[in-house]
C-alpha cells in the first residue's frame, strides 16, 4: 500500500534539496525546470484550452482574428493609403508580417503579465518561476500554427505556391519565441515590482508594431536609418517569415546580425534579472 | 544521519518593515527617490528603512516519520518558516536540507482554474504540486471517489458549490503521498467535517511513516498529534522538545505577553497619565489561564497605574476584542453597563466578567482604551493576544454550518416553528439554544 513508500526507502534515494540564499548571477537550475516539465506542458495546455472555452467559434478565432485584421488593414493602408508592398499582393505581404506579429504581441502581453496574473500561486506554491513566462511564450505558438493554416488558404486564393523555403519557418518562429521570452523575462519581473508596467505594456506593443515592417516594406525605411532599424529583432522575424513564405521575396540577411546580438544581450540580461528578482517575488507580489 | 527528513541550520529571514508602503511600487517613486539620493536636495536625507528579522538563527532537526508541531504567537515567524521550508521564499542566511518531496495542505485549491472542468483541474493541480501525470492517472478514480463529485467531474469548477470545490481540491492534496507534509492552520478554516478529514489524513500520513509539520493555534490538535514541538518567539526558537513542555511554555508565553510587555509598549496614544500595565485572562476563580474556552465564563482583568498623587474622575475603561482581520467583534466598557462614575487613583484593576464566552476557538486580539473626563489617557491597539479554545457552545455537539462561522461570534437563541395553513395555527415549540 501507500504506506510502504516512505518508510522503507533509504534516504539516499529520496530527493534531496538544499535550501539556501541564492548566490551567483546565472544560477539557472535547469534540473528543476526539467523536473517540472509536466507543469510547463499543462500550463500551455491550460492557456490554450481556457482561451477558447465557452466561445462559439472556438479555435477558429485564432484564424478569424488575423484574417479580419488583414482585411481591414488592406483596405486602410493599401486601397486608401497606397502603401507599396515591393510588388507582391498586399494581402499576402501583410499577412506574412501579421502572422509572426500576432504571435509576438500575444506572447508578450501574456508573458509580461504571467507572474502578476498568478500571484496567489506564487505566494503559496513552489515551482521554478521561470515556468510562468516560459509557458506563456509557448502557448500562443498554437495560435500561430492555426493562423498559418489560414495563410495557406490565402496563398491558394492568390495562386501562389510555396517553395522549399517554407521549411525554414520553424527557425524564424523559434527566433520570434526567443525574442518574446527575452522581453517577457524583463517585463514580467519588472511588473512584480512596478505596476506601471501594466499601463506601459499595451503602449509598448503598439509602438513596437509601428517600428516593425508589418504594414510597410523595409524599402520604405530611409537608408540612413536602416542600421538603427535593424536593431529591432522583430524586423528579422518579419523579414524571415516573408522570405520563407513568399516566393521571390528577397532579404538582406546581413540585417539580421545586429538584431541577433540584441536578442542575445536582452535574453541573458533578462535571465540574470529574473533570477535575481525571483528571490523576492513571493515577498513583494 | 540517514533518518533525517529536515535539517535546518541557522535559518534567518530579514524583512524591511512596512515593505508594502515603503517600497517604491511605481517607477515614478523609484526614480524620484534615486534623483533625490543623487542631489541630496529637498530634505533628501537617506531614509533608513526600519527592518526586522522575521526569523533568526533557527536550527532544528526532524526525523523521518516524526510529527512536529510549531507553535507561537502571530508574527512569531511560523508562516515564514513554513514558506522557507516549502521553498516559496528564500532565507536571508542559513541553510535547510530536505530529504524527500514536500507538499503542503495550505495549497488546497491553489491553482484551480474556474473555466476548466473538475477532471482537468485535477491534472492541473497535481502538476503544480509536482505529481506526475502517470501517478494521477493511476489514482484518478480514487481521487474522484474521495471527493464525491463524480457526477460533476466534467463540469467547469466555476459551477461548483464552494463545498464541492474544497472537497475536490483536498482530494488531490490528500493523494499526493509526499514524504514530508506541511500543514498550516488548515483546521482554522473549512467546516467541521473537512477539519475532521484533515485530522484523519494527518494521522494516516504520520502512521505511514511520513514526516509531518503542523502549525496550529489549537493546542489540543498539537498535543494530540505531535510528539515533539517547537515554540517560536519573535523569530527565535524559544523552546524545542516534548510537546507538553512546549505547549506549557506557549501558555506561559501568553501569560508573559499579557504581563510585562505592555509596560514597554510605545505605540500607545493618549495623555498617558493613566497607563494600562497588564491584561490577564482568568477563570471565575480568578486564576490566570493561557486561553479562554468557548461557552465558559471568563474574566478579563485590566491592571492600571495612575500618575503619582493624582486622582482621575469620570473614567472609562474599555477593552474590545478584535478578530483576525482586525475588525472589532465586541466592546466591553465600564460606562455602558453601569453608568456610576468611576474614579481611578494609584494602582488597581478592572475586571470584566463575561459569562459564557460567545466566541469560537481561535486567535483574537485585545484593544484597550482608558479615558478620564472625556480625555483619552491610554489607547493601545493589538495590546495582547486572546486565545480561545473551541468547545461545544450550544451543548448539542454541533458546529456552525460551513461558511457561516462569520467572525467567530456566537449568540444564544432558540427557534419556534408554526403552521399557517387553513387549519388554525397551533404553534409547535422547539428549543434549540
Amino acid at each position: 500500500m501507500s504506506a510502504l513508500t516512505a518508510d522503507q526507502r533509504p534516504s539516499s534515494t529520496l530527493p534531496h534539496v538544499r535550501i539556501q540564499p541564492a548566490r551567483g548571477l546565472l544560477d539557472l537550475d535547469l534540473a528543476a525546470l526539467w523536473q517540472y516539465r509536466e507543469l510547463i506542458y499543462i500550463l500551455v495546455w491550460r492557456d490554450v484550452t481556457v482561451r477558447y472555452k465557452q466561445t462559439l467559434l472556438g479555435v477558429a478565432w485564432a484564424m478569424f482574428q488575423p484574417v479580419a485584421t488583414m482585411l481591414i488593414f488592406t483596405v486602410v493602408f493599401s486601397v486608401m493609403g497606397k502603401i507599396p508592398s515591393d510588388g507582391f499582393p498586399y494581402p499576402v505581404f501583410l499577412y506574412a508580417g501579421l502572422l509572426p506579429w500576432f504571435y509576438v504581441s500575444q506572447a508578450l502581453s501574456r508573458g509580461g503579465t504571467s507572474l502578476v496574473g498568478e500571484a496567489p500561486l506564487i505566494s503559496k506554491v513552489y515551482f521554478p518561476r521561470l515556468i510562468l513566462p516560459l509557458s506563456a511564450t509557448i502557448a500562443p505558438l498554437v495560435d500561430l500554427v492555426l493562423a498559418f493554416v489560414a495563410f495557406l488558404g490565402l496563398m491558394a486564393w492568390f495562386g501562389i505556391l510555396p517553395t522549399w523555403r517554407i521549411l525554414s519557418l520553424p527557425l524564424f518562429a523559434a527566433l520570434a519565441a526567443t525574442i518574446t521570452l527575452a522581453a517577457g523575462l524583463w517585463i514580467s519581473a519588472l511588473y512584480v515590482k512596478y505596476r506601471d508596467v501594466g499601463h506601459i505594456l499595451p503602449m509598448l506593443i503598439q509602438l513596437w508594431m509601428f517600428v516593425s515592417p508589418i504594414l510597410y516594406p523595409v524599402s520604405k525605411v530611409p537608408e540612413s536609418w536602416r542600421a538603427l532599424y535593424a536593431m529591432n529583432p522583430v524586423v528579422s522575424v518579419v523579414e524571415g517569415f516573408r522570405w520563407a513564405l513568399i516566393p521571390g521575396f528577397e532579404v538582406d540577411f546581413t540585417m539580421f546580425l545586429p538584431s541577433l546580438g540584441v536578442v542575445f544581450v536582452v535574453f541573458v540580461g533578462g535571465l540574470i534579472y529574473f533570477r535575481s528578482m525571483e528571490r523576492t517575488f513571493a515577498d513583494v507580489i | 544521519m540517514s533518518d533525517i527528513a529536515i535539517k535546518a541550520d541557522c535559518l534567518s529571514k530579514h524583512y524591511r518593515l512596512g515593505a508594502a508602503s515603503r517600497q517604491h511600487n511605481t517607477l515614478r517613486d523609484h526614480l524620484m527617490h534615486r534623483l533625490r539620493g543623487l542631489t541630496r536636495w529637498g530634505g533628501g536625507r537617506q531614509e533608513s528603512n526600519p527592518s526586522f528579522w522575521a526569523l533568526k538563527d533557527i536550527s532544528f532537526e526532524v526525523k523521518r516519520g516524526e510529527v512536529l508541531g510549531i507553535v507561537g504567537h502571530n508574527g512569531a515567524g511560523k508562516s515564514t518558516l513554513l514558506k522557507i521550508l516549502s521553498r516559496i521564499t528564500q532565507p536571508t542566511t542559513g541553510t535547510a536540507d530536505i530529504y524527500g518531496r514536500v507538499s503542503s495542505l495550505l495549497e488546497v485549491g491553489t491553482g484551480f482554474h474556474s473555466e476548466l472542468s473538475g477532471r482537468e483541474n485535477i491534472y492541473l493541480n497535481a502538476a503544480m504540486l509536482d505529481m506526475r501525470r502517470e501517478e494521477v492517472r493511476r489514482k484518478f478514480d480514487e481521487i474522484v471517489a474521495f471527493s464525491g463529485v463524480e457526477a460533476f467531474i466534467d463540469t467547469p469548477v466555476k459551477r461548483y458549490s464552494s463545498g464541492m470545490y474544497v472537497r475536490l481540491a483536498f482530494a488531490v492534496a490528500a493523494h499526493l503521498e509526499p514524504e514530508i507534509l506541511i500543514v498550516d492552520e488548515v483546521l482554522a478554516v473549512g467546516d467541521a467535517s473537512f477539519q475532521q478529514k484533515c485530522l484523519g489524513k494527518m494521522e494516516e500520513v504520520s502512521r505511514s511513516g511520513r514526516t509531518v509539520l503542523i502549525v496550529s493555534h489549537n493546542m489540543t490538535v498539537i498535543e494530540g498529534l505531535c510528539e515533539r514541538a517547537i515554540l517560536l518567539e519573535k523569530g527565535r526558537v524559544a523552546k524545542i522538545g516534548n510537546t507538553h513542555e512546549v505547549v506549557e511554555g506557549y501558555a506561559d508565553a501568553i501569560r508573559g505577553l499579557a504581563g510585562t510587555e505592555i509596560e514597554a509598549r510605545h505605540d500607545r496614544e493618549g495623555l498617558g497619565e493613566i497607563l494600562l500595565t497588564r491584561i490577564e485572562v482568568m477563570d471565575t476563580q480568578r486564576h490566570p489561564v493561557a486561553a479562554a474556552i468557548t461557552g465558559r465564563d471568563v474574566v478579563i482583568r485590566m491592571y492600571y497605574r495612575c500618575a503619582a498623587g493624582k486622582e482621575f474622575l469620570n473614567c472609562r475603561v474599555s477593552i474590545s476584542v478584535n478578530g483576525r482581520k482586525a475588525q472589532d467583534l465586541f466592546v466591553l466598557s465600564t460606562d455602558i453597563v453601569d453608568p456610576k462614575p468611576l474614579t481611578l487613583r494609584g494602582e488597581g484593576y478592572v475586571d470584566f466578567i463575561v459569562p459564557e464566552l460567545p466566541l469560537t476557538g481561535g486567535a483574537y486580539f485585545f484593544q484597550s482604551y482608558i479615558e478620564s473626563n472625556g480625555h483619552a489617557q491610554d489607547w493601545i491597539k493589538n495590546v495582547a493576544p486572546f486565545s480561545v479554545l473551541d468547545a461545544d457552545y450550544y451543548g448539542t455537539g454541533k458546529l456552525c454550518p460551513p461558511g457561516w462561522e462569520a467572525n467567530g461570534v456566537l449568540v444564544r437563541y432558540r427557534w419556534e416553528a408554526g403552521e399557517t395553513g387553513s387549519t388554525a395555527a397551533l404553534p409547535i415549540r422547539a428549543r434549540a439554544s
